[in-house]
């Protein structure tokens, strides 16, 4: 909780913003448009906003432009930055994976076995003798 | 006097499981999970789940069954008075957490009641604040904490503590049947709506693919580490305290094992839901367990394109039931202590507990309503709050489970607890001495220092500035704080070990 006191700025970013991605939701190097309903001079990608594993895109961008083409690098959470003459604006997005990521899926059924699996082992073998008298 | 028993291995389990499964186990793994790299945090913390987090359950929960002792008697019998010392001293720290931990059930019960409708309405006025209408969720939740309404919902929520725990485990027991099949039950429904939102299932993909790259980092396996510490209770006595009502035969290793495996996979089934929630509707999580808790589910639930009522009810009856089965442990690990030692009637005992509680539970929620400065850059309640959280939460349940591994590891010495308790399940105990011994206090140690260090970089250290109106304030809360907590644990510590027990 070192960052409570952030909660005040929460409502700050969660206004909606006047970015559009076509077609949505973009998928992992699958080239989409960005679009705008004003001139913009910058646009940057933050791939896993709020996170340790946040990274930056530049968008190259010939300003004023009103429609960028971009080919999404990461899957996953993303934002979009868009900067115009007068302010800042962004949007949050996800970016679907291009393939079904295999390791994935891989640590997600052998970590749902080993813990559902082994949580119903250890109760199995607790409750095949009654609890012992106090002594 | 007989010390009661639990009246079935399920009981306690479900006892132990629920103490365990608390609020962070729903929103506080996601959001640690996300910030940590998601699939370069989870392997970390699969493995420090078997290598530090099982064998210290197993140490807790041996200890109470060996010694039929709460924590600070069990510690008397291993290291005398300095044992007893550290055990009151942790029980404490419980204490006051217990206090806040009160204060953030007390909102879940407001978001609750808003849920029934108001919280899903698009703004809510906020006559005290300097911006009069603020968006929902955060709008409804600021509408809560500064209203007396937030005192009330203190105490009803201190009540249902009281009543619960009024004649210890078998009013616990009966609790927990009813409150720990229901959490599972709740969260299962919330899966199977994440995962049927349009791409809800990509943010599984999310959680689990791995990154190795970042996995390399050190900041990934504290924050997997410092994770399994808190999800599990450990360093709190909770789980010494359970298991002391246990009989010395009971399998504690197979009921260590049970309670974190199912812990985690609460947190695993958590996981899937919240995560397909983001994905689905591209919220990013920010900051906090409070902001995940109160801003970005409810956000994400408001989104639904049908039955938004029903899972926000159906949300906040989860939390309260899992922030229940916990504090109702915390509860009980001091009382059972203070009985153990001093004999006195547990109805005294709770009387003295919950009116010091209540008084401390509303200190953490009044500053909220009395601030007119809910300005836009924090307030002294919630200050007062996240300091007491940094050091009580973060520090004390490091210490205590380091000075414990110590402690069992070399004097007792941890051989001896191995050589007294059975086990059915598979158990390598030459792995268990040598993880007690020697990894776990290394790497707990790694931790406190990496900690330590970071306070005088970071937001607590000599860095440390907040955006209170009161500049003077700002300066002195922090240290302030600090010294309270360690002079009233410490304090009242010794005077709990050198005072005399009852003859037994």
């Amino acid at each position: 909780m070192r960052t409570l006191f952030l909660l005040f700025l929460m409502p700050v970013s969660l206004i909606a913003t006047k970015i559009e991605i076509e077609p949505y939701p973009p998928i992992k190097g699958t080239n989409v448009y960005i679009k705008f309903d004003t001139p913009i001079t910058e646009v940057d990608i933050v791939y896993r906003p709020n996170s340790r594993t946040s990274k930056n895109e530049k968008i190259q961008v010939s300003p004023p432009a009103r429609k960028v083409s971009w080919v999404p690098k990461d899957a996953g959470l993303a934002m979009v930055k868009v900067t115009t003459e007068s302010n800042t604006i962004t949007r949050n997005i996800s970016i679907r994976f291009a393939h079904f990521p295999f390791s994935g899926i891989i640590v997600m059924v052998v970590a749902g076995i080993i813990l559902l699996g082994g949580a119903s082992f250890s109760i199995y073998l607790l409750t095949k003798t009654p609890l012992p008298p106090s002594t | 006097m007989d010390k009661p028993q639990w009246s079935s291995k399920i009981g306690f389990i479900l006892a132990a499981s629920g103490s365990a499964i608390g609020l962070g186990n729903i929103v506080f793994f996601s959001a640690n999970a996300y910030k940590l790299g998601a699939g370069a945090f989870y392997i970390p913390y699969l493995l420090s789940l078997f290598f530090i987090g099982i064998p210290l359950m197993v140490l807790e929960m041996g200890l109470g069954g060996v010694t039929k002792r709460a924590f600070p008697q069990a510690m008397y019998k291993i290291a005398g008075q300095k044992g007893e010392f550290i055990g009151w001293w942790a029980l404490l720290n419980a204490t006051f957490i217990t206090m806040y931990y009160i204060t953030i059930l007390s909102w879940v019960l407001g978001m609750w009641f808003g849920a029934f409708g108001k919280l899903w309405e698009p703004t809510a006025t906020l006559p005290k604040f300097a911006v009069k209408e603020l968006a929902n969720p955060a709008g409804f939740f600021f509408s809560i904490l500064s209203s007396y309404k937030s005192v009330l919902l203190v105490l009803a929520i201190w009540i249902l503590n009281i009543v619960i725990v009024r004649r210890g485990i078998e009013t616990i027991e009966k609790a927990v049947r009813w409150f720990v099949p229901l959490m599972w039950i709740f969260m299962i429904i919330l899966i199977i709506r994440g995962i049927t939102l349009p791409y809800g299932i990509e943010g599984i993909y999310l959680l689990f693919t791995p990154n190795f790259e970042l996995m390399s980092s050190w900041e990934v396996w504290q924050g997997a580490i410092s994770q399994i510490l808190f999800s599990l209770s450990l360093g709190f006595g909770i789980m010494t305290a359970y298991a002391s009502y246990l009989p010395k035969e009971s399998d504690h290793v197979n009921n260590a094992v049970a309670t974190s495996l199912l812990n985690c996979s609460f947190e695993y089934i958590a996981g899937l839901a919240i995560f397909s929630i983001l994905f689905a509707f591209s919220i990013v999580p920010k900051a906090s367990t409070l902001t995940m808790m109160f801003f970005i589910v409810p956000q994400g639930i408001a989104h639904l394109p049908a039955g938004v009522i029903t899972f926000g009810i159906l949300f906040f009856t989860l939390l309260l039931l899992a922030g229940l089965s916990s504090s109702i442990s915390l509860i009980e690990a001091l009382i059972s202590a203070i009985i153990d030692k001093f004999n006195t009637p547990r109805r005294k005992v709770l009387i003295v507990f919950s009116t010091i509680g209540i008084v401390g539970s509303i200190l953490f929620a009044l500053p909220k309503v009395v601030d007119s400065h809910l300005a836009g850059n924090g307030t002294l309640g919630l200050t007062l709050l996240d300091l007491t959280d940094h050091w009580a939460f973060s520090y004390g349940l490091l210490i205590v489970a380091l000075v414990e591994a110590i402690v069992i590891g070399w004097l007792f010495p941890v051989e001896r607890l191995t050589d007294n308790i059975s086990s059915s399940f598979p158990f390598p105990k030459k792995l268990f001495v040598v993880l007690v011994k020697y990894l776990i206090p290394v790497v707990l140690g790694a931790i406190l220092f990496a900690s330590i260090k970071g306070e005088f970089l970071g937001l607590y250290g000599t860095q440390m500035q907040f955006d209170l109106e009161w500049s003077n304030l700002s300066k002195i809360l922090p240290p302030t704080v600090l010294i309270f907590w360690l002079i009233t644990t410490i304090t009242i510590s010794f005077i709990l070990t050198k005072k005399k027990g009852a003859p037994r």
